[in-house]
């Protein structure tokens, strides 16, 4: 088998759920560095180059909100979910529930 | 005021030269991006690349943590937030197909301007330089043909892709848009390499051809010991055929341009074809059966060679151009049979 489109194949499947994980982290806020730490720590791998980007974008799109933080040593950009965040957020979660459903139905009639 | 703030708030601990590589990293990020965004960009990364440093970062961290955010042109792709393109995917095949297609033309066009440009500009030199001219004019021609098809293309294109992107065609499209399937009669195909060769050779033999005619009717002669007996074609003949040849030969490339361009016999195509066909033959044929072409003397000096009296000489030379004249038509005839054949069948299908 071809490890490559394999790998290929996996990353692809994940990319639509890295926005879900982001958000669903974003609750309290959280700068980039340490929100890929959580996801780390959770086993939800994301790439820096990757999520700094996503935080933006997903700012940009109104799911998020911004902050700095200049009063540490360290400046800061905080990200927390916004009022629609959360909204867009809880229909995600249905969404995925219900994709979940769905994929899990078509494999095991599959398997059966 | 908030910058400033950020600007002295982040410390390097690293050599000077590992910290001019962050700022290198940062720029080759933020560069490529709109310019509206880069300075906040640029204050981003920065406290992020600061954050993923340990306390007292080494030379060695600074490295992984760059070399972790991946390469700059990859970040700032992911930065962008809508897709930038010259001609988007959405437009590619169109784009090549019709690059194609100009490309072709405009640079027979330009090759056929450049050819007739060196051969009416020709200077009186030796015929080696004359070739080379016309060839150096020749790959010039081509060259700026490919660059201005490029060039015209794309930006039409890129036009195209404005207006497109403003009246949103995606949503509102018909199924009477959609194109017919062509017919592909494969009797009536021209092949396009072989166009080409032929449009590519024809040009250089008509070159040569008209060059020699121009220039070189006092070289061809008959020589004995390296000196010229007689010349065998009477100049003020061939002098008045020049510009009828070189007028053919224009024809003949449009020609071998249309029928690139169509890619088939077509009814139109046919009849041009074979209207040229036939005006070209019959030049050709007044050409050499002209009753002056030959000198007097090329008669009298083969006559004289080989031991017989001239009239018999003109009577043979004369026999002979008939039979040529004969094999020519009887070729032509054959051509355009085919020609017509493949068109009207193909007509006929439709």
């Amino acid at each position: 088998m071809d490890t490559n489109l394999i790998n290929n194949l996996i990353s692809e499947l994940k990319r639509g759920t890295q926005v879900l994980a982001v958000l669903s982290q974003l609750r309290k806020n959280q700068y980039g560095y340490s929100l890929l730490q959580t996801l780390e720590e959770k086993g939800v791998s994301i790439e820096a180059g990757t999520l700094y980007p996503l935080l933006r974008r997903l700012e940009s799109q109104g799911l998020l909100q911004s902050e700095w933080d200049t009063t540490e040593s360290k400046p800061r950009k905080y990200y927390v979910l916004s009022k629609d965040g959360i909204e867009t957020y809880e229909t995600l979660i249905q969404e995925w529930r219900k994709i979940i459903l769905e994929m899990d139905l078509i494999i095991m009639e599959e398997t059966k | 005021m908030e910058k400033n703030h950020i600007r002295n708030g982040f410390n390097y601990y690293g050599g000077n030269e590992m910290k001019n590589y962050i700022e290198r990293y940062i720029y080759a990020v933020t560069k490529r991006l709109p310019e509206k965004v880069r300075a906040e960009v640029k204050n981003e990364l920065q406290a992020n690349i600061n954050d993923m440093l340990p306390e007292k970062p080494t030379d060695e961290d600074i490295e992984k943590v760059l070399k972790t955010l991946g390469h700059p042109r990859v970040l700032a792709k992911n930065y962008e937030t809508k897709e930038r393109y010259v001609i988007s995917p959405w437009f590619y095949a169109d784009y090549i197909s019709t690059l194609k297609i100009v490309m072709t033309i405009v640079v027979a066009v330009f090759v056929t301007i450049g050819f007739f440009e060196a051969i009416i500009n020709l200077e009186q030199q030796g015929l080696f330089h004359q070739i080379v001219d016309v060839w150096a004019s020749i790959i010039s021609g081509a060259f700026n043909g490919v660059v201005t098809a490029f060039a015209w293309v794309t930006a039409i294109f890129w036009i195209i892709e404005h207006a497109a992107k403003t009246s949103n065609c995606e949503a509102t499209w018909d199924l009477k848009d959609l194109p017919e399937v062509p017919k592909v009669n494969h009797k009536a195909k021209i092949s396009k390499t072989e166009s080409m060769i032929g449009l590519i050779l024809g040009t250089i033999f008509s070159a040569i051809f008209i060059i020699i005619l121009m220039n070189y009717m006092n070289v061809i002669a008959i020589y004995d010991d390296g000196v010229i007996v007689t010349q065998i074609f009477n100049t003020s003949v061939t002098d008045t055929f020049i510009i009828f040849f070189i007028i053919s030969a224009v024809i003949s490339i449009a020609v071998s341009l249309l029928k690139i361009y169509y890619g088939e016999w077509k009814i139109n195509l046919a009849i041009l074809y074979t209207a040229f066909e036939i005006l070209s033959t019959v030049l050709f044929l007044i050409f050499i059966n002209h009753p002056q072409l030959i000198l007097p003397e090329v008669f009298d000096t083969i006559a004289f060679y080989m031991e017989i009296g001239s009239a018999e000489v003109v009577a043979g030379f004369e026999k002979g151009i008939r039979i040529f004249t004969i094999f020519v038509s009887v070729v032509v005839f054959i051509d355009l049979s085919a020609t017509w054949f493949k068109t009207l069948k193909s007509i006929e299908q439709k």
